[in-house]
């Protein structure tokens, strides 16, 4: 199994305040990876130097690695990377416009002209399992759906850009239980074609959807490997303490 | 390829014609005291420096000429005393009312009538003091001038009141519920948390408040214009003619004075006077207003 | 005792507040009884003249809205600009803590230094004369802070989620700023516009100062021609002695009033419309 993102020794500050310590570890392609951890282990600063959102926030500074597919991010235009590394956030964040425009906007700025935006649009929601309660009302605008349709609609707003990997950044917390399950199965089924990170705080979450988990601890990566052994038999203290709800 | 570094640059012209934007404010600035300056500098080659911010005699348009500014500082510091007796008693206690013992209905009603008082046009404060005002005024005080600084105070001070009241207001409002509630566990009534909790630790907010104010009142014009008169003279009775430095410039701008005169420079010199003293209040405005920030963030 | 004295304070404050709102009521008052009856069409259609009755505002009308439109053209694109890349761009270095300083300064400069600027910089300097478009100029350096700091609210009020669903889409910040930010600002950017224009509107001094002038017997027909404008109609009107000038100022500024309510009442229901549509 290849490596799609490579991370070696990373990490990073906001300011003074260090928010990752050497962080070094290897995402499989096609392969769901769930980071877990307390609030403010460092798990949503990791996926967000993925792509290089961290970039937007004053006093932000990386040393370290991360290679995506063997290329080192900070070689790509941020504008490249974010087209081949897709992020859906903690609450749903359509734009104020209709849900074609939604969809619409990615391979509009990429280049693509008016005439193949149709299909897209319809591929990227049958994709992201909305088309059938959306393919009658593409113009309403996207404020109205529920939250989880919002969701699903940021997903496949991600897909239309045709990345390789997708991050989640919490991408359940604000959700109810029923729209939960089917966001987790849509990623399930999205596997087969791309790479997949999420970061959640809900660890049957991550026990359900990934293949691979690393726990966080402090800013430091604790331990990394295959999700049924992390939640069966975690080799360190912290990771089962957290695991069973000792802390957290 | 070529489409990323198209689009790079595209994307650094805009950023640059945006900072051209937003350097227009430092040109304006910059314009503004040059202009000053380099008018001010050259009435001070015919006029010594000395006589002109000592003199007591202001008469830059008769022979024997006087360019002494004191008269004129004297009519704008009246109207901005007489401004700042009127506002500041009356805006303050309506925001202590409005902060205080109002209910939130009543205040979002009354905050924008507030906000149209002060969106009214000077120019019409300036109708207003001579239609309404000074008739008045001379029922009371029969021997007062027609135009009057008592007029042109009154009004400049509605005209500034709202000012005081919301911005006080405000500061009044980000005085922490905490704090008034502790003192009314304590069992304080509303008139003691208002006056011996509310009010000083919204003082410097408060302040700012008069400060900001009072400079609108040095700078203010139509109004002074048209009720105050154009007399600079000498005097502390509010029902004399007298002149701002402001209803000066609006005097020497409504004849022709020609390019380069010195009639012309005068307008500068006094410029630069009013410039100075309403940016020094601005920036002790923003002073206070800055450690009050500390004290609550 | 206690109980008395807090009843007094409390209606002493009462009062404050009434006697402030009571003024408004009677200088909309005063202006209404003197100047009703001189409103009609006429009044609107005619040029200023010596006799009053024959007197109307139809220059001082047509200047205002003139000069409205072209310090619109001006201070608009340059206002929110500034305010998009304060907001969007500026790194927060000394540089920008600069301009919004001056920016804050600006605000609190008397609006007649602005006329003293626009005599010496527009009316000599570039020699456009006592023109439209001095007036313009200068209107535009007047408002162009107060366009800035409510453009900067408007923009600051768009939630960060949408910039980074943006970004995250491989969006550039320019893509960003057309497509997303500026959309969602566009309707609190349009409401302080229009407030800041009717700040403009009802400027006389610095018009004053550039030499606008008090009696034009014609409508201006470009942005070179000679002007007046309302305030400096009524400014004219009021310092004449004769009674009937000041019934004419009265009914000016029942127009002028009108005009501006018109405008607050325009930027209000912009900003009501707004926020019903969309909830963050």
């Amino acid at each position: 199994m290849t490596a799609a993102i490579q991370t070696k020794n990373l990490s990073a500050w906001y300011g003074n305040k260090q928010a990752l310590k050497n962080v070094s570890m290897d995402l499989e392609e096609n392969r769901i990876t769930a980071i877990i951890g307390p609030s403010g282990c460092g798990k949503s600063t990791y996926i967000r130097c993925l792509n290089r959102m961290n970039d937007l926030i004053d006093g932000f500074r990386t040393q370290g690695e991360i290679l995506i597919f063997n290329k080192d991010v900070r070689s790509i235009d941020p504008v490249e990377l974010r087209k081949s590394v897709g992020m859906v956030f903690q609450k749903p964040n359509p734009f104020p416009k209709s849900i074609f425009e939604n969809i619409a906007f990615g391979p509009r700025i990429h280049g693509l002209n008016n005439n193949g935006l149709d299909a897209i649009v319809e591929e990227s929601l049958k994709k992201a399992a909305l088309w059938d309660e959306v393919s009658e009302r593409l113009n309403d605008n996207a404020m109205e759906l529920s939250g989880g349709q919002q969701q699903r609609l940021c997903i496949a707003r991600a897909l239309a850009v045709k990345p390789k990997i997708i991050l989640f950044d919490e991408p359940c917390s604000a959700l109810d239980p029923i729209s939960t399950s089917k966001i987790e199965d849509l990623m399930l089924e999205l596997k087969k074609e791309y790479t997949q990170v999420i970061v959640t705080h809900n660890m049957q979450q991550a026990a359900r959807v990934s293949d691979n988990t690393g726990f966080f601890l402090y800013g430091e990566l604790i331990e990394y490997g295959g999700t049924r052994q992390i939640f069966k038999k975690p080799r360190e203290k912290s990771t089962e303490d957290y695991i069973i709800g000792r802390f957290g | 390829m070529d489409r990323l570094r198209t689009q790079r640059i595209r994307e650094s012209v805009i950023e640059k014609a945006l900072l051209l934007c937003a350097l227009a404010s430092i040109l304006t600035t910059i314009g503004i005291v040059l202009v000053l300056i380099f008018e001010t500098f050259s009435f001070f080659e015919e006029v010594p420096i000395l006589e002109f911010l000592t003199g007591t005699t202001w008469a830059p348009m008769y022979q024997p000429q006087h360019f002494g500014v004191l008269p004129l500082i004297n009519g704008t510091l009246m109207i901005a005393v007489g401004a700042a007796v009127i506002a500041i008693p009356l805006g303050i206690a309506s925001a202590v009312y409005l902060s205080e013992y109002s209910s939130p209905k009543v205040r979002q009603t009354v905050k924008p009538v507030l906000e149209i008082l002060a969106g009214i046009p000077t120019v019409v404060y300036g109708y207003f003091a001579i239609s309404f005002i000074t008739p008045l005024i001379r029922v009371f005080v029969p021997d007062a001038n027609i135009f009057n600084a008592a007029s042109a105070s009154i009004v400049v001070g509605i005209m500034i009141l709202p000012m005081i009241s919301s911005l006080s207001e405000d500061a009044m409002r980000s005085v922490p519920r905490a704090l008034r509630e502790g003192a009314y566990a304590l069992g304080s009534t509303r008139f003691e948390v208002s006056t011996k909790i509310v009010l000083p630790a919204a003082l410097s907010g408060i302040l700012a408040s008069f400060v900001l104010a009072i400079s609108r009142a040095v700078g203010e014009t139509m109004a002074v214009t048209l009720a105050a008169g154009a007399t600079p003279k000498m005097t502390l009775n509010f029902f004399e003619s007298i002149q701002t430095m402001t209803a000066y410039i609006v005097q020497v701008s409504l004849g022709d004075t020609p390019l380069g005169s010195i009639e012309y420079k005068t307008i500068f010199a006094v410029g630069m006077v009013l410039f100075a003293m309403t940016l020094l209040m601005n920036i002790i405005s923003m002073w206070i207003k800055e450690r009050y920030r500390e004290v609550y963030s | 005792m206690r109980r008395i004295k807090g009843k007094v304070f409390e209606y002493l404050c009462l009062a404050a507040t009434v006697a402030a709102l009571l003024l408004l009521a009677l200088l909309l008052l005063d202006a209404w009884i003197k100047g009703a009856g001189w409103l009609s069409l006429r009044f609107l259609d005619s040029f200023p003249s010596r006799f009053p009755e024959q007197a109307g505002i139809k220059s001082a009308l047509w200047g205002s809205v003139w000069l409205m439109l072209l310090t619109a053209i001006i201070s608009i694109p340059l206002g929110v600009g500034a305010a998009v890349y304060l907001e969007e761009y500026a790194d927060r270095t000394w540089l920008t803590k600069i301009i919004e300083i001056n920016i804050s300064n600006l605000a609190g400069v008397p609006s007649i230094v602005y006329g003293i600027l626009g005599l010496a910089l527009f009316v000599r300097g570039l020699m456009l004369g006592r023109s439209l478009l001095a007036g313009a100029l200068t209107m535009a350096l007047l408002i162009l802070p107060i366009i800035i700091i409510s453009s900067q609210e408007a923009i600051r009020a768009v939630p960060s989620s949408i910039r980074e669903a943006s970004y995250a889409l491989g969006a550039t910040k320019w893509q960003t700023v057309k497509y997303h930010v500026l959309p969602a600002a566009l309707p609190g950017i349009l409401t302080g516009n229009i407030l800041a224009l009717s700040r403009a509107m009802g400027e006389a001094a610095p018009l004053i100062m550039i030499g606008a002038l008090t009696f034009i017997a014609f409508t201006p027909s470009s942005p070179l021609d000679p002007f007046t404008a309302l305030p400096i109609q009524i400014f004219n009107w009021a310092s004449r002695p004769k009674e009937e000038f000041q019934y004419l100022a009265a009914a000016a500024i029942l127009v002028l009033l009108a005009l501006l309510l018109a405008m607050n009442a325009a930027a209000i229901i912009i900003r009501n419309k707004y926020q019903k549509y969309i909830k963050w």
